[in-house]
C-alpha cells in the first residue's frame, strides 16, 4: 500500500468557492463596459465567442455573427456585492510574472491582473465582462490569458502549458514549466520538416478523443510570429510528454508514465488551476483522467542542451512508430 | 500529524477538500489547499475508499483483508504506514477520542 507524491514543481491550485460547467450551447459573451452585443463573432476549441467589439488577437478565428443563438448572462455585481479570495499571487502571463488575484461573487468571479481594470467571468462559463476601455496590448494579453482561459475551463475546455507538433498519428505535445526546453523541442521537429502546432499555450477540445485547438494565441510570440492559421482544425492527440529535466550528467530518456502518474503530469502543467474552484478542480481532474486514459502519456527526461536535441526527437520518433528504436 | 500514535480504534476521516480519481486501478489524490498530487495503488486505493465516510482503521484493515486475501497482521502493518504517511501529508484527519 504505497502514496506517493508526484507534485512537481508547478503544483496547481488554491481556490475556495464553487463553480459550475456552463451551458456549451449558447456562445460564450463578452461584454465591454456593461455593453453585450454578437457584431462580431469567432470559434475557439468548440466554442463560439461573441464580442460587441473585436478582438484582434483572435481575427484569424472569425466566423459568421450566430444571429439566433441566444447569449444570457448573469445579472452584473451590484456596488456592495462581497466576494470571496480563491487567489492571489504572482502567475505567468506572456514572459511576465504579474500579479493575480481572483474573488468569487454569486454569479461571477472577478479578475485583478497587475494595473489592468478588472475583468469580470460569469461562474457559469457564459461570459465576461470587461470594462469600457478596449484592451490592447497588456491588457488584450491579459483578457487572452487568464480571463479567457477561465471562462473556456468553465465550458469544460481546458488549457495546458504545452508545445506540439503535428506528427502521423496525431499531435505530440510537450508540456512542461517555462523553460523546461518544450519551445525547443517542437522547434527541432519543425526544422524537420514537422508542422509546429502551439509554442506555450495549448487549449483541449474534449471528446471521446481529446484534441488540441492550436489556434489559441501564443502571448509568448509577437505577433507577427503567430503559428495559427484560419483554415487549420483542432488535430486528436496522439502522445504527450512531461518534460523534465536530465540530472545533472544524465542523458535523455522516455519513460511511459503509470495511470495515476500520467494524470498528474497533465494536471500540474494545466493553465490558470489556480483560479479553479472546487467544483471546477474536480471536473479538471476528469478532464486529466479523459487525456492520461486515451493517450499515451510519457515522461521526456531531457538534458536541455543542444547536443541533446537529436537525441530527444529520436526517442520520440521511436516512440510514435517513426522509426525503429535504436539496437544499441 | 496527529502526535498521537494511530491504533485499529483510531476513527478517521478524509478531509473534504481532497480531491480523488480513480484510473485503471490506481487512484490521484489532489490538495488543493497545498497544491500537492499524489499517488495510490491498487491497495491504497481500495483504503481509501473504505475511508469515504469516517470509519476505524480496524474496519479498513478488515475491508482489506477481505479484498486482497491478506493476513491481518500484514494487512494492519501496511495500514498503519499507509495512514500515518497520509496523516503526515494532511490528507487525513484522525478523530480525537
Amino acid at each position: 500500500m504505497r502514496l506517493r507524491d508526484l507534485t512537481g514543481t508547478e503544483g496547481a491550485a488554491a481556490p475556495s468557492g464553487s463553480g459550475a460547467a456552463g451551458a456549451r450551447s449558447q456562445p460564450l459573451a463578452i461584454g465591454w463596459g456593461g455593453r453585450v452585443g454578437r457584431n462580431v463573432a469567432y470559434r475557439l476549441a468548440g466554442v463560439t465567442i461573441v464580442s460587441a467589439r473585436p478582438v484582434p488577437l483572435l481575427r484569424h478565428l472569425r466566423v459568421e455573427a450566430p444571429g439566433l443563438l441566444h447569449t444570457a448572462l448573469p445579472a452584473p455585481p451590484t456596488l456592495g456585492a462581497g466576494w470571496t479570495p480563491v487567489f492571489e499571487g504572482l502567475a505567468p502571463l506572456g514572459s511576465e510574472e504579474v500579479r493575480v488575484a481572483c474573488d468569487a461573487g454569486d454569479a461571477w468571479l472577478r479578475l485583478r491582473i497587475a494595473t489592468v481594470e478588472p475583468f469580470l467571468v460569469a461562474r457559469d462559463g457564459s461570459g465576461i465582462l470587461c470594462s469600457d476601455v478596449a484592451p490592447e496590448g497588456f491588457a488584450a494579453e491579459a483578457l487572452l490569458g487568464p480571463v479567457l482561459i477561465l471562462a473556456l475551463a468553465l465550458r469544460g475546455v481546458f488549457t495546458l502549458h504545452a508545445s506540439a507538433v503535428a506528427l502521423p498519428g496525431g499531435a505530440v505535445l510537450f508540456l512542461g514549466a517555462t523553460g523546461s526546453g518544450k519551445s525547443t523541442l517542437a522547434r527541432a521537429f519543425e526544422d524537420r520538416g514537422w508542422r509546429r502546432l502551439a509554442d506555450d499555450i495549448l487549449p483541449i477540445v474534449p471528446g471521446i478523443r481529446p484534441r488540441a485547438d492550436h489556434r489559441f494565441p501564443q502571448l509568448k510570440l509577437p505577433a507577427d510570429s503567430q503559428i495559427a492559421t484560419a483554415t487549420s482544425l483542432p488535430v486528436a492527440l496522439a502522445h504527450v510528454y512531461v518534460v523534465e529535466p536530465a540530472p545533472a550528467g544524465g542523458t535523455a530518456a522516455s519513460t511511459a508514465l503509470p495511470p495515476a502518474q500520467a494524470l498528474a503530469g497533465v494536471a500540474a502543467q494545466t493553465v490558470a488551476a489556480r483560479l479553479f474552484e472546487p467544483a471546477l478542480l474536480d471536473a479538471h481532474l476528469g478532464f486529466c483522467r479523459s487525456v492520461a486514459d486515451d493517450v499515451a502519456v510519457h515522461r521526456l527526461t531531457y538534458p536541455h542542451a543542444p547536443a541533446s536535441v537529436d537525441e530527444v526527437v529520436a526517442l520520440v520518433e521511436s516512440d510514435v512508430g517513426l522509426r525503429r528504436a535504436s539496437a544499441e | 500529524m496527529t502526535g498521537v500514535p494511530l491504533s485499529p480504534q483510531s476513527r478517521v476521516a478524509r478531509p473534504a477538500r481532497v480531491l480523488f480519481r480513480e484510473i485503471r486501478g490506481e487512484a490521484v489524490l489532489f490538495d488543493p489547499r497545498a497544491g500537492t498530487y499524489f499517488a495510490l495503488d491498487e491497495v491504497g486505493t481500495e483504503a481509501w475508499t473504505a475511508m469515504d465516510e469516517p470509519t476505524s482503521l480496524a474496519d479498513v484493515r478488515d475491508r482489506i483483508v477481505a479484498a486482497f486475501e491478506v493476513d491481518e497482521d500484514r494487512a494492519w502493518r501496511d495500514l498503519l504506514a499507509f495512514a500515518t504517511d497520509l496523516v503526515e501529508h494532511g490528507l487525513l484527519d484522525v478523530e480525537a477520542t
